[in-house]
């Protein structure tokens, strides 16, 4: 089995990319366009057992691996140039020709993906989401605003575990009741402690976990949620033109984070259903996880680096929705400037208010 | 941080040297529809002053009062101009992968535990 494989075009022989616009293969040079399913036939190879994958690993196309770098290097099929990618690259571009390439060895066996969601926006869009994102930033410098250049544009396929599971929950609440009494002498303030026990199911269903190790936790979090009925049954021609890494995180490893996110999930929608208490407090919770299923999916993200001062800013955008993140530098005279003169104005008016009104 | 300490610490100097320094007496009495201001040092005539309702412009407890709340106001508004720097969060919760929210609880048991209870006197209507 060929390591690296690139989608050629069958009329022109120009390497095709996976098009957002029309979800199609396209040739850049003779525009044709083809149905992802076209080309099944190159997937069928990716379905063989694991130890059949390590015995090709370095066969062929791939070429060697630096074990003390964690480096692997590929030679182009199309020019003959090196390369050169970390183990968990899936998918590149020939740094000499430009051509896309899919490192077919990293997603065979049970490397293989279960599911991919294509990317819906393209470049563009991700360059005019940035301009938005730093528009009405009044504490940004308007010198990064400005002389804004992106350094790095990358469409990226990030490895994501998707989790289903049934949550059986059985949390205690403290609680109190208030009434109000009196006679001829006193006002009563009766305040009625209760225990309040709730148990019940609640099913979840795609949450996502970032599967990837290079990848920002908080990055990949602040995107979602992805759209998981957009998801297509995984076929390596979607990665035509787009970068992608192989999970190097297990599902195992990354269940806790979602159980995590779950179990507040619950906490908080059977606390919302308890009514006519005042000072509700979780007092005990348990929960019990049953049919829990991993399956592995590539998520579209638009990664976008630019550096200022010095330091180094990331921005993500979801592929498939828009939504788009990032930290942006604070101006620290601005800061100054709209602080003192908020301050100041504010001071003023309670002052006058103080002495005038109240005085 | 920092600007609200220096804000802070600016105001107290300024509000302290002008408290002490300017106390201003207007005389309200008005003569042929005009008001007379007066400003007098610190040793006014005691006698004359009955006569005066005094204004102090630089009142020191207000002023600061004025400052903190000010400060305060300021800290708000750059706080909330700062945040909208910051986008990138980690998620607390998966309420949006739910499925089911509506029909969550199965099983309620409310245990009733104590009581307790607070006594107010009530004001006594006076003697007549």
């Amino acid at each position: 089995m060929a390591q690296l494989h690139e989608y050629e075009c069958p009329k022109c022989g120009g390497a095709l990319e996976f098009n957002s616009a029309i979800q199609k293969l396209k040739c850049p040079y003779c525009d044709s366009e083809y149905e992802i399913s076209e080309f099944e036939a190159v997937d069928s190879a990716l379905d063989q057992t694991e130890n059949e994958q390590d015995s090709v690993d370095h066969a062929d196309g791939a070429d060697s691996e630096d074990s003390a770098s964690g480096l692997v290097s590929y030679v182009c099929k199309s020019c003959g140039g090196e390369i050169v990618g970390d183990s968990t690259l899936a998918s590149s571009a020939c740094p000499f020709c430009g051509n896309p390439v899919v490192m077919m060895g990293q997603l065979s066996g049970s490397l293989k993906p279960d599911y991919i969601i294509p990317f819906k926006l393209d470049k563009k869009a991700a360059k005019e989401a940035l301009k938005k994102h730093l528009e009405g930033k009044k504490l940004l410098p308007k010198v990064f605003k400005n002389e804004n250049h992106i350094d790095e544009i990358k469409g990226l396929y990030v490895p994501f575990w998707f989790f289903d599971t049934d949550v059986y929950a059985d949390i205690v609440f403290k609680a109190d009741k208030t009434s109000l009494r009196e006679d001829n002498e006193n006002s009563y303030r009766d305040v009625a402690h209760y225990s309040l026990s709730r148990k019940g199911n609640m099913s979840f269903e795609n949450v996502p976990v970032d599967a990837s190790q290079a990848m920002d936790d908080a990055l990949m979090e602040s995107i979602e949620p992805y759209d998981f009925a957009d998801a297509k049954k995984f076929s390596t021609a979607y990665l035509a033109g787009y970068a992608a890494d192989k999970f190097d995180i297990e599902s195992s490893s990354c269940l806790p984070r979602a159980k995590d996110r779950i179990s507040l999930s619950v906490a908080g929608a059977v606390k919302n259903s308890i009514t006519g208490y005042e000072n509700v407090t979780l007092e005990n919770a348990d929960f019990e996880y049953s049919d829990t299923f991993a399956k592995y999916a590539l998520c579209p993200v638009w990664l976008l680096n630019t550096s200022w001062n010095n330091e180094k800013f990331t921005f993500a955008m979801n592929g498939q929705t828009g939504r788009f993140v990032g930290n942006l530098p604070v101006d620290k005279g601005a800061l100054k400037k709209y602080f003192f003169t908020v301050a100041g104005i504010s001071a003023l008016i309670v002052y006058l208010f103080i002495n005038f009104f109240l005085g | 941080m920092k600007i609200f300490t220096s804000f802070l610490l600016i105001a107290a100097l300024l509000a302290f040297v002008f408290s002490f320094s300017v106390t201003v007496f207007a005389d309200y009495e008005t003569d042929g529809g005009y008001e007379e201001i007066q400003i007098y040092g610190s040793e006014s005539d005691g006698d004359y002053a009955k006569n005066e309702k005094s204004v102090k412009i630089f009142d020191l407890k207000n002023l600061l009062i004025s400052l903190a709340v000010g400060a305060l106001i300021g800290l708000i508004v750059v706080s909330v101009m700062k945040s909208k720097l910051k986008s990138v969060h980690r998620r607390d919760t998966a309420s949006n992968y739910a499925l089911s929210l509506n029909s969550v609880i199965e099983k309620s048991d409310d245990t009733y535990l104590s009581t307790d209870t607070y006594t107010t006197p009530k004001a006594k209507p006076p003697e007549q």
